[in-house]
């Protein structure tokens, strides 16, 4: 089912005294990451299973994007390990396409949306090569894969939020990476793009590759993900979709905002009491 | 009025010319990058590089002072993002105090400096560019000015960087976060548009100024953007506008200015240019296509226009629906009194419509043609959707919705009209035509 995907990159090379799976895609081991000091990823432990769409789902400030981030190196970890098929994140770059958040880039920014999605293929380029008929033909097949072909020439900023986001997907594929980091790709899209954002993941996952999506909205993501993550500072819960997102589970992902909530209302309530 | 000695003015022309070629590149990425008060800081912090490497070395060798001016540069970026790290001060707050400090501590230094070698601090600060073709040098024959050398060497080597990283400083402008997961280094690139910028400020401070340098490298990119929207187009129309402000500049401050005040002094060449890049820039906000003021204006009153069209439609359809006859100027007043149009606008709409041929008046009788009643039939059915619309799923009452419909029904295309004649149909018997929360009937589809 995996095809020519991962296996072909590690025949060579058999990493040794890993308890984690060689075959994961993504293997994260004991990471912990901090801001100014202050932990907001602690001690997370997974192992992202090969061709399949992962949730990752938790409250604001749960450290969602900041998980992303950390693996791709974008921010420092503090400790713990993080591996891509195996070998560290360094060496297996061209195997990991990454699509920020929306709202990260300028979108005034004097570029066509082909222009953008050929930079998806600069990775494969290297310094001093400039992209050529290939890397053009490239674009514009992932632009065609996520139904923008007609907007090609078209500056970002005058398309839709949805348009904008489908040109970052497009981006993606045109990186063809074996596994997908995306920051919320599914925020404040209509629900028609965000049909067609699904069906490019789907269409992903069939040739072979395993996208990792944060994402808001739990109504969709039963429908969405083969797996979760649930994460709030820390991994509450990960697995197949149908055995983790449930009541319990999704109670103590988003509960810790609201102990806190009951701990200030009691105080409030000493005060007045007092 | 002078007139020009090509030997001079050739020269000096051409100073401008290339210092906004050496300009048009780095100034372009600052700008697209929401960055341009990095040109202002640098531009300032580079003085005292200048002066101390001056103090140092001794002489104006260009290699010291980019060496001196690249370390200031170097000093700036660094302590700006330090301060504001650790003073938590605002970053561009930062920038602002780092670059201030930077340039009154070289205002002290080459005042200094200048008591005792030729490095006068009004040249540094505003230029002497009428002065540049005087230090030449002698290169096949032909007696170059050292700032005409200085400027095209800069020129060249922003051009070179610009081709060998073109994708990379590209990438990192508009996305940095993607640039290091596929391996670019956009800290390195950062650097590199950076030591382009400080190198064009240390070219032309002699020439055009410390000061007006930041003038070469932001005006022109700004009033590319409106023109081009693609990055290669803002730089070429950046070098494009900074050439015509080159040519233009100096001819106001050699001909125009002398004319114009009593005593007939030529104006400084470099104050001129700047000054025109403003007026450049002013000029492009009028005229550029798309984001132009006149354009703009001239594409709200189109759309005014068409609205007042189809008012007048919409009007007449109705009158003949209440089998009322009136004439161009009964219509013309009741499109003054009823739909709020202005009179000159209201005159031009139903002149335009009877020339195109939607309403004749033969005999003194404004009716519709063929096509103009479908039209205003078309109209009227948007208008009296809306109004069903309206009142089922927004619960507005009656005496509410006529307003808000006569907005909507302008922007009302015949697939919106059609996917609403479905939304307010479904309560209704289909054969029977639907009736608006007045009583009247909803014109029956005229269009496909």
């Amino acid at each position: 089912m995996t095809g020519h995907s991962p296996a072909t990159h590690h025949t060579q090379h058999r990493a040794v005294g890993c308890e984690h799976s060689e075959k994961s895609p993504l293997s994260i081991h004991a990471l912990t990451v901090a801001y100014h000091r202050k932990p907001v990823l602690w001690d997370i432990d997974l192992d992202v299973p090969a061709n399949s769409i992962v949730g990752v789902i938790g409250p604001n400030g749960a450290g969602k994007s900041t998980l992303l981030k950390a693996c791709l190196g974008l921010i420092p970890i503090s400790s713990g390990k993080v591996s891509v098929f195996g070998k560290p994140y360094a060496q297996q770059r061209a195997l990991v396409g990454y699509v920020p958040q929306r709202e990260s880039v300028d979108w005034d920014f004097p570029v066509t949306a082909l222009e953008v999605v050929m930079m998806g293929t600069f990775g494969q380029l290297g310094l001093f090569h400039r992209a050529g008929k290939r890397e053009r033909a490239k674009a514009c097949e992932a632009l065609d894969g996520v139904g923008l072909a007609d907007e090609a020439n078209s500056q970002i900023g005058q398309l839709s939020g949805g348009q904008q986001q489908r040109v970052f997907l497009a981006r993606a594929l045109a990186q063809s990476a074996q596994l997908y980091l995306m920051d919320e790709p599914f925020a404040s899209v209509d629900a028609a793009t965000e049909q067609s954002i699904i069906a490019v993941l789907r269409r992903m996952r069939s040739e072979g590759r395993t996208v990792i999506v944060v994402h808001h909205d739990l109504e969709t993501a039963r429908e969405f993900f083969d797996w979760v993550i649930l994460l709030n500072t820390r991994v509450i819960a990960a697995g197949a979709t149908a055995q983790t997102l449930t009541h319990e589970r999704l109670r103590e992902t988003y509960g810790g905002r609201l102990t806190l909530l009951d701990e200030a209302a009691q105080r409030m309530q000493k005060a007045q009491l007092g | 009025m002078n007139v020009w000695t090509w030997a001079v003015d050739g020269w000096i022309i051409a100073i401008g010319a290339l210092g906004a070629l050496a300009c048009a590149i780095p100034g372009t990425f600052l700008v697209v990058r929401r960055t341009s008060m990095l040109a202002d800081a640098i531009s300032h912090a580079v003085l005292p590089g200048i002066a101390v490497a001056f103090l140092l070395t001794g002489t104006r060798d260009p290699f010291f002072m980019f060496l001196g001016a690249a370390t200031a540069g170097l000093i700036v970026t660094l302590a700006s993002s330090s301060l504001a790290r650790f003073a938590r001060i605002d970053s561009g707050a930062a920038l602002g105090i780092v670059f201030t400090t930077m340039f009154a501590l070289g205002l002290i230094l080459i005042v200094q400096v200048a008591d005792r070698v030729d490095l006068d601090p009004s040249c540094v600060l505003y230029g002497a560019v009428e002065l540049a073709p005087l230090d030449s040098t002698l290169i096949a024959a032909i007696e170059v000015p050292r700032a005409v050398l200085v400027l095209g060497g800069v020129t060249l080597l922003n051009a070179l960087v610009a081709l060998l990283f073109w994708k990379e400083l590209k990438l990192m402008a508009f996305d940095p976060a993607l640039a290091k997961t596929l391996g670019c280094r956009p800290q390195l690139m950062e650097s590199i548009i950076l030591g382009m910028a400080a190198a064009t400020c240390v070219a032309a401070f002699e020439s055009v100024g410390s000061i007006l340098v930041v003038a070469m490298m932001i005006i022109p990119a700004a009033a590319a953007r409106l023109f081009s929207d693609r990055l290669c187009g803002v730089i070429v129309g950046a070098m494009i506008i900074g050439i015509i402000a080159a040519v233009l500049g100096h001819w106001i401050a050699t001909s125009l200015a002398p004319a114009l005040v009593a005593g007939g002094r030529d104006a400084s060449s470099a104050g001129s240019i700047a000054a025109t890049l403003g007026a450049l820039l002013v000029l492009c906000i009028i005229i550029a296509p798309r984001r132009g003021i006149v354009v703009r204006l001239a594409h709200r009153w189109l759309l005014t226009l068409r609205c007042a069209r189809e008012d007048a439609l919409g009007l007449l359809w109705r009158l003949d629906e209440d089998d009322r006859s009136v004439d161009v100027a009964t219509l013309r007043a009741l499109l003054v009194g009823g739909a709020e149009i202005a009179p000159l606008l209201a005159r031009v709409a139903l002149w335009s419509l009877v020339r195109d041929g939607r309403i004749d008046r033969g005999d003194g009788r404004a009716t519709l043609t063929e096509r103009g009643r479908a039209e205003g039939a078309s109209l009227v059915r948007s208008h009296r959707l809306w109004e069903i619309y309206l009142m089922q799923r927004l619960a507005l009452a009656k005496d509410h919705v006529h307003p808000t419909a006569m907005v909507l029904e302008h922007i009302t295309d015949a697939a919106l009209r059609e996917r609403l004649a479905k939304a307010g149909g479904a309560s209704a018997a289909s054969s029977q035509p639907l009736a608006d929360p007045h009583g009247r009937s909803v014109p029956p589809k005229t269009d496909g």
